[in-house]
């Protein structure tokens, strides 16, 4: 039984120092500099996180709700192209244009149309890649409930990643933050007190293509 | 240099900001998240338009599934049988439903210049037969045992579904464009309508046949699409939102105010549209799904409480079809959730 657990333990040791020797000595790290460019096709599930009203009227709900159930809200798809160019060696800057559809528990149709500016900081590097990402634009956001109301408003994301990239241009990276459109109506309006800040947390898996 | 790129950017930056808060700002209605934060699910019958109430059950012309009956203990629903002649559907389209109070008739085509056929469910042998009598029927009020039928050419009567008439109109309306009826009860009710050359509206109320007066010529542009009565005061609302208020003693109507909120899309814009009375106030939900309390006294409009009459905040992202009462209970059709009860001893509201 010792015996067995040595093996094991020397091959936990060798194989993965052995596949970084092939790596090193095969593949060199792909290192970005100004000019580099990223282009990205996203897509993935929604979850509807929160809504919070501050100033609402807590004989009409809560200010704060989270999650599906207490939204109100099912979960969602989002979808995107974004195109990045390097600032440096680990700073991307770059736009995104994407759609977000969820419906309500009436079966009516929530889409938000964001497009955003987007800052990428890329602390790990090589075959695999940790991004880290904050973006701020617009969104188009409409509702197919009553008169079909809509609106535009800033949107505000944070996100994380996890990516990998199985060839020296191609890589997936499974990325997760959140997105945040408010929802202001201003102090003249009769429902002021229903202004709302949204999050939703969206899941996604991505496919970038990198060149420098 | 860097100094004045700073600066620019920095205005750029502010200028952005700025046009990021205006931007967000929702002028349209009373709050996209709030109204998902506050959606209901879907009932499978569609469009529920309330007939009437007969022990549990409630009786409905529904959108999707045409007349059904709701168990309100069970909140089962459940069709109501087809009747006796196989070959005749009980799809009803609006408003071709009415009731004594006890059973009801229905037609089983959509309105025209032919005669329907007739056919009355009793729900206490749960069984449809023919009716005793077929009329070309133009419109019916589901609630209230009153059908608005053509008689020939120019010619038009309100008739109770036992057949016994109230009023008989012979040469008022138009031939090609037929009038409509709005109802408060079995024997309140306004016929209204484009007058025989098509030049104006006219309105009509009751047995009486009194004609409604304007002190105002726009009075006579649109058709009424609601009414309530509170003793001798009587407020009616037009079809572009317009209230209008008078009394019964003499039919002379002044002008109101205009609703805040009336849908401008409604089609048809003259079919009646669904409201309830309380004691001195006519209550109807605007275009925002939002409620509004009329004072049949000065037909002065405001919008209702939530906080004071929680069935405004309960029933705030539900669009309404159609409203039943019985004693203090408002039993509300939806268009598309089901069925709700509003009590009025404490303005309290939920779905069954």
């Amino acid at each position: 039984m010792k015996k067995i657990l040595i093996v094991l333990l020397l091959c936990m040791a060798i194989i993965p120092s052995m596949a970084f020797a092939e790596d090193a000595v095969r593949t060199p790290y792909r290192e970005y500099a100004m000019g580099s460019q990223m282009f990205t096709f996203r897509a993935g599930p929604v979850i509807p996180a929160f809504f919070y009203r501050p100033w609402l009227d807590l004989s009409e709900g809560d200010r704060f709700v989270a999650f599906p159930d207490a939204m109100h809200m099912k979960v969602g798809g989002y979808g995107s192209i974004r195109y990045q160019g390097f600032l440096n060696s680990t700073l991307a800057l770059g736009g995104e244009l994407g759609y977000y559809f969820a419906y309500d528990i009436g079966d009516e149709l929530f889409t938000s149309v964001p497009f955003q500016a987007k800052l990428t900081y890329i602390p790990l590097q090589g075959t695999f890649e940790i991004p880290l990402s904050v973006g701020l634009g617009l969104a188009y956001n409409s509702y197919s409930a009553g008169e079909k109301p809509s609106f535009l408003s800033l949107l505000a994301t944070a996100e994380a990643g996890f990516s990998w990239y199985f060839k020296d241009d191609w890589g997936i990276t499974l990325s997760t933050g959140l997105q945040l459109i408010p929802e202001i109506l201003g102090p003249n309006h009769p429902y002021t007190t229903h202004t709302t800040f949204a999050g939703f947390m969206p899941i996604t898996l991505s496919v970038t293509y990198r060149s420098n | 240099m860097d100094t004045k790129r700073t600066i620019r950017i920095a205005i750029l930056l502010m200028i952005m900001l700025l046009s990021f808060i205006s931007l967000g700002c929702n002028t349209e209605n009373q709050g996209v998240f709030k109204r998902i934060s506050e959606s209901v699910i879907q009932v499978d019958v569609g469009s529920v338009d309330l007939i009437m109430k007969n022990g549990n059950k409630l009786y409905a012309n529904t959108g999707k599934s045409g007349l059904q009956s709701f168990d309100t203990v069970t909140g089962d629903w459940a069709s109501i049988p087809r009747s006796e002649d196989e070959a005749v559907y009980h799809y009803t389209s609006d408003g071709t439903v009415s009731t004594d109070g006890t059973a009801f008739i229905y037609a089983t085509g959509g309105t025209g210049s032919a005669t329907n056929d007739l056919y009355a469910y009793d729900p206490v042998t749960a069984s449809s037969v023919d009716h005793t009598v077929d009329y070309q029927v133009i419109a019916m009020v589901p609630q209230h045992n009153l059908i608005l039928r053509r008689t020939g050419t120019g010619g038009y009567a309100v008739t109770n579904i036992a057949g016994t008439d109230h009023v008989t109109f012979a040469n008022e309306f138009s031939e090609t464009i037929p009038p409509s009826i709005i109802a408060s009860n079995p024997t309140d009710f306004i016929v209204t309508g484009k007058s025989a050359d098509n030049s104006k509206f006219l309105h009509f109320f009751g047995s009486s046949k009194d004609a409604l007066d304007p002190t105002d010529a726009d009075f006579d542009d649109t058709a009424l699409v609601a009414m309530g009565i509170d003793g001798t005061e009587i407020v009616v609302i037009d079809a572009n939102g317009k209230t209008w208020q008078g009394e019964t003693t003499d039919f002379v109507f002044d002008a109101g105010v205009s609703i805040s909120g009336w849908p401008a899309s409604r089609y048809p814009s003259d079919a009646p549209y669904p409201v309830f009375t309380e004691g001195t106030l006519l209550y109807l939900q605007d275009g925002n799904n939002d409620f509004q309390e009329i004072t049949i006294a000065d037909g002065i409009a405001a919008s209702v409480s939530k906080t004071a009459k929680p069935f405004a905040a309960r029933l705030a992202n539900i669009a309404i079809k159609s409203y039943v009462r019985r004693g203090t209970d408002v039993y509300v059709g939806t268009m598309q959730n089901g069925i709700f009860w509003i009590d009025l001893s404490d303005f309290s509201s939920d779905s069954f």
